[in-house]
């Protein structure tokens, strides 16, 4: 069975792509076949972060207007063989794609893959109806900020319209050393807030920025950044399992090595 | 903003937000705003002026706050404004004027 996940926030740059990125590529890693789907048309930055920007032939606009079948328009992942990519077109704009369009080919697509992956562009405008018209459940991507999470209770207001109940939260960019020091919301505070079900919680890491340079998801080394995202997405498979906080883990026992130190 | 959160900032962003995304809930909903702004007219009228189109509605603090200009000359001072909240609604109902000018709040500005 198929699962369409649109992830989206509201606000611009807290990290959809990146998360889409790895979300993608750590349920590859997991053995599921997945393709990964970028509708913010006009703005593509997905092939980028996968680093596949070299690959690409034709585009979503050339399968929705029929110059091509959707299977000559997937680039395959450079890692994984059960990974793909529908790029996005990025001289057109977002009114080139009606969400009946985007239903009527995932619904083409879905038959031959687990997970359908769907990076959705920033706003709550066309770019954002395409991108959830066919989705079945919802990963909303915040970060601890007044701005982001106003946003993201917007969106999920907007989904619960829009008829997808099945939302999860991933609370992205956490500074550990400004929550300990009562200056940044923890993820406990953005969950109280937004009333949705933790996937899990992503530092504002360096790992991420310097696997974005090089075109491969974090997901795939051994950074705790990694294994957050790779706890993601065993979440995301069972739904069952707790979410877990792998990056205050790693401070307590920092600090009980110091105090035995002092001794 | 309170001195208290003046070393957990985080605090303080919370319940801002809490109370933004109150408002922002019902903001969202224009008639829900028109039929507190009728209701609050019409229960008013009796006592002072004042035009439907000039309440202004806030939420903060899981409290509705109306502020209610005065106009015309049923009220002396054209600064004068009521604090009308839901909890005080009660009041508007008395009939007798001591007892609605204790139960009101009036700031004179």
């Amino acid at each position: 069975m198929c699962e369409v996940i649109v992830v989206t926030s509201g606000k611009g740059g807290v990290g959809k792509t990146t998360t889409s990125a790895n979300i993608g590529t750590g349920l590859a890693s997991l053995g599921k076949r997945v393709v990964m789907i970028d509708t913010d048309i006009g703005l593509r930055n997905l092939d980028v972060v996968l680093g596949l920007e070299n690959r690409i032939v034709y585009n979503l606009i050339d399968v929705i207007e029929g110059n091509c079948r959707y299977k000559q328009a997937l680039i395959k992942s450079r890692n994984y063989n059960n990974l793909y990519l529908l790029p996005c077109a990025q001289t057109r704009d977002k009114s080139a794609v009606s969400p009946e369009q985007i239903i009527k080919l995932i619904d083409e697509i879905r038959e031959e893959y687990d997970y359908i992956i769907i990076d959705c562009p920033a706003g709550i405008e066309q770019g954002f109806k395409n991108a959830i018209a066919a989705a079945d459940r919802a990963v909303i991507v915040t970060t601890p900020e007044v701005s982001a999470i106003r946003d993201a209770d917007r969106i999920i207001g907007l989904l619960e319209a829009y008829g997808i109940e099945r939302q999860h939260l991933i609370v992205n960019r956490v500074r550990y050393d400004m929550v300990k020091k009562g200056n940044m919301m923890s993820a406990d505070d953005v969950v109280d807030i937004l009333a949705v079900d933790l996937l899990g919680v992503i530092a504002d890491d360096e790992d991420i920025v310097i696997s974005t340079n090089k075109g491969e998801p974090v997901v795939t080394g051994n950074s705790k950044s990694g294994q957050a995202y790779m706890s993601i997405c065993r979440k995301i498979i069972d739904d069952t399992l707790e979410a877990e906080d792998l990056y205050s883990v790693k401070n307590r026992s920092i600090r009980s090595l110091f105090r035995r130190k002092r001794a | 903003m309170n001195s208290i959160y003046l070393y957990n900032t985080s605090s303080y962003a919370k319940e801002r937000l809490m109370s933004i995304l109150v408002s922002d809930r019902i903001g969202c909903n224009p008639e829900f705003l028109g039929e507190v702004r009728t209701t609050i007219k019409q229960k008013l009228d009796r006592y002072v002026d004042i035009k439907e189109s000039d309440i202004d509605i806030q939420v903060k603090e899981k409290m509705l706050i109306a502020y209610v200009p005065l106009v015309g000359q049923k009220y002396k001072s054209q600064n004068t404004q009521f604090i009308y909240t839901s909890t005080e609604q009660e009041a508007v109902n008395y009939e007798s004027n001591e007892k609605r000018s204790a139960e009101l709040k009036t700031i004179q500005s």
